[in-house]
């Protein structure tokens, strides 16, 4: 090995480094307003379920549970998965959660890094 | 701590200065943040994502930075945990074998003006990418950053001990799989 040179790097499109500060910048300011938006859609969504449940808009003869009512909004294609997910507080962990239960748990956190893991 | 990481520190610490804290945070590391990371996955679109998303989480977890090691390592450890987690969620959630996604960065390897030096680079490249990630990432740090053992136990959170033996059991294969080229 001490016979081999070090690696290349490899090359970053021209201008790249001197583009990327503004655009982490802009794009940390939009990931920001986008959780904001998040929790006030969601927030919204539950004001309006809990108005119903308490029959300020003509209540329906059998009251539903807001799960059920979450329900009927997914099974009556009201709601995509995508809808459903961007309702969460964490997206990313249901998701993970999915792949988890299909394909067993992952062993990336370093956190917790098997000392034989070579 | 380095006095250019106190300053930027600092700038970020200010509401009134804390935009140009991190544009300076970004642009003493940048480089360095987008390379280690491009080395673990290859593509250079995957390696601009991550990099964007390297410097918005060191934003978010400033405040948990204690100032024990460099802001560098710290970054650095953001970074590398980063590109392992999406190249396991990458073979995961897209479907991808292991064979299949070391095709596609071998190929990447082949295609002309992405290498430039001899070919016994695109040899060691190659060789490179048939090892296991955190493996293929400990022999950078080490080969490549040249850093400290001691500097990567922080970086990676792994004992010592264990990176020795990592580095030394990915020389082994490296050396094989060249033999074998």
């Amino acid at each position: 090995m001490e016979k081999l040179p070090k690696l290349q790097e490899f090359k970053a499109p021209e201008g790249y480094f001197e583009a990327l500060p503004d655009r982490i910048i802009q794009k940390s300011k939009r990931k920001s307003t986008s959780i904001f938006i998040r929790y006030a859609a969601a927030a919204s969504v539950l004001i309006t379920l809990g108005v119903w449940q308490f029959g300020l808009f003509n209540p329906p003869a059998i009251p539903l549970t807001l799960e059920e009512e979450a329900m009927l909004h997914i099974e009556s294609n009201q709601w995509s998965s995508e809808d459903v997910l961007a309702l969460s507080e964490n997206p990313n962990e249901i998701l993970d959660k999915i792949i988890e239960e299909q394909f067993g748990p992952a062993d990336i956190p370093l956190e917790v890094e098997d000392e034989n893991w070579y | 701590m380095k006095e250019n990481d106190q300053h930027i520190l600092e700038l970020i610490q200010s509401p009134f200065t804390k935009e140009m804290g991190y544009r300076k945070l970004i642009e003493a590391y940048q480089k360095r943040v987008y390379h280690v990371i491009r080395r673990m996955v290859i593509f250079h679109e995957d390696a601009d994502d991550l990099t964007q998303n390297t410097f918005i989480r060191a934003f978010r977890s400033l405040d948990k930075f204690e100032g024990n090691s460099s802001l560098f390592t710290w970054l650095y450890r953001i970074a590398t945990n980063e590109a392992l987690t999406f190249l396991e969620k990458k073979k995961k959630r897209f479907f991808f074998s292991l064979d299949d996604h070391q095709e596609k960065m071998e190929s990447y390897l082949d295609q002309p003006g992405v290498l430039t030096g001899e070919e016994i680079q695109k040899k060691l490249e190659k060789a490179l990418l048939k090892l296991p990630d955190k493996q293929r990432l400990v022999f950078h740090l080490k080969y490549q950053e040249e850093m400290s053992y001691e500097e990567m136990s922080e970086v990676t959170g792994t004992s010592v001990g264990a990176l020795k033996a990592s580095y030394h059991h990915a020389v082994k294969k490296i050396e094989q799989s060249l033999l074998n080229q």
